[in-house]
């Protein structure tokens, strides 16, 4: 591969954190239970570490190699190569669902007249220009701009600190503990579980022993800053109005009449949206020249934008299925790519090793 | 006016990329990939500009994953 790029600890920590943001700086999965909302968002983070330790010992045990070596190593060459176009698969679906929650967003808030598509080819020309400049470029582009995420996170938090409503959060467990716990289920898939994409990107960590660390503090970080805005929007908007809008930050923003805030939820938006978009893209286009052998992912860039785009645009007939089938589907669409294939390789892995090691000890 | 502005979008892609194919190292199956990339890319676009997509995706997965749940929940 010419793709021998190397980055820092700190960059691919940042990178992870405005993965882990993305989206959801304007959609939350853990409103589903409610005001024990933040519960369901602390159950399905805490259980995150778990995927994520998952991923990152995949990695440790198949140094330099993505999740396309990864699988064929595991499941040979025919059921590997098959489980990596699901992977790639996937990745364009995740690139295009992002890509249309952003697109509805700005659809919605900031641009009512101007049409869905064009909002969606607009980014996407972005994105893919990013991606083709590669993966150092964008990592330190992220750098620059994720100090400002975290700042504009801050102010909104405590922009609103004389509207919040303790009396939000109770009464606590109403509902019982199964829709905290489905929410949870819902937040472990969306954003956290989503990171399985990393396992394209580990590869090029420069301290490879930094490793474990760097996922898990990129994981306390960007669950602080969801449980932040989980916290904000429970406390300032009630159980029952979080649950039933869709874009509950936008609605937030509102409860401040003579401020103009929502530019910081769209900068937000714009930034790690952007950036979840580009790692998509960029691990599928990786993805797709590794599983056919070839040495440069670049040229594949556009095509892959395009299917994603048409995607975006083709997946869903409007904003309320959007927000349907992310919140009934998705969780369960996503078992198989998140747990079930990196346990499972995981689990081989381990064998594959252990009788490796048992068979040299027996040979030396 | 939308398939001509399709057509050229797609022409235009194809010719920035092209430097970049000729660089690869196995030509041929790097030219046969993208090719196969930028038709499911134009014809997904086409279909839809000419309002004859077939169901999404989404509604396969939808489908299998109701499957697998009833069969789980029996």
């Amino acid at each position: 591969m010419k793709n021998d790029v190397k980055i820092s600890s700190i960059q691919l920590s940042l990178i992870m954190i405005g993965f882990i943001f993305g989206s959801s700086a304007i959609i939350n999965p853990a409103t589903g239970a409610y005001q024990d909302a933040w519960l369901a968002f602390i159950i399905g983070w805490f259980g995150s570490y778990l995927l994520v330790g998952i991923y990152v010992f995949l990695s440790l045990l198949h140094p330099c190699k993505t999740i396309v070596d990864i699988l064929k190593d595991c499941f040979g060459k025919f059921f590997g190569s098959l489980f990596a176009f699901g992977y790639i698969f996937y990745f364009i679906h995740l690139a295009a669902l992002v890509l249309r929650n952003f697109g509805e967003y700005m659809n919605t808030v900031n641009y009512p007249e101007t049409p869905l598509i064009f909002l969606l080819i607009a980014l996407s020309i972005v994105t893919a220009f990013a991606v083709k400049n590669g993966l150092e470029v964008f990592t330190r582009v992220n750098e620059m701009l994720m100090p400002f995420v975290i700042i504009f996170v801050t102010i909104l938090f405590l922009i609103f600190m004389n509207i919040y409503e303790l009396k939000n959060l109770l009464p606590f467990l109403e509902r019982g503990f199964t829709p905290v716990l489905q929410s949870g289920f819902a937040v472990l898939t969306f954003p956290f579980g989503e990171t399985v994409i990393f396992l394209m990107i580990f590869p090029a960590l420069n301290k490879r022993e930094n490793l474990l660390k760097t996922a898990f503090i990129a994981t306390t970080a960007g669950g602080l800053i969801l449980l932040n805005i989980t916290l904000r929007d429970l406390m300032a908007l009630g159980p029952v109005l979080i649950n039933k809008i869709i874009f509950p930050p936008h609605t937030t923003t509102g409860l401040l009449p003579h401020f103009v805030i929502d530019p910081f939820i769209a900068a937000n938006l714009l930034i790690n949206g952007g950036f979840k978009i580009i790692i998509c893209l960029y691990a599928a286009s990786l993805g797709i020249t590794q599983l056919f052998g070839l040495d440069d992912y670049k040229p594949f860039v556009f095509p892959i934008t395009a299917i994603a785009v048409s995607l975006s645009y083709w997946v869903y007939d409007s904003l309320p299925e959007m927000t349907r089938w992310a919140a009934e589907i998705y969780p369960y669409y996503a078992i198989p790519f998140q747990i079930l294939i990196p346990l499972l390789s995981l689990l081989i892995s381990i064998i594959k090793k252990k009788s490796f090691s048992h068979k040299s000890s027996q040979s030396s | 006016m939308a398939i001509a502005g399709l057509i050229l979008g797609f022409f235009l892609v194809f010719i920035i990329d092209l430097r970049g194919l000729l660089r690869t190292n196995r030509r041929k199956a790097a030219f046969l990939l993208y090719s196969l990339l930028l038709s499911i890319g134009f014809i997904i676009s086409l279909l839809q500009i000419i309002g004859k997509q077939p169901p999404s995706p989404a509604v396969y997965i939808e489908k299998i994953v109701s499957v697998l749940l009833s069969g789980v929940k029996q």
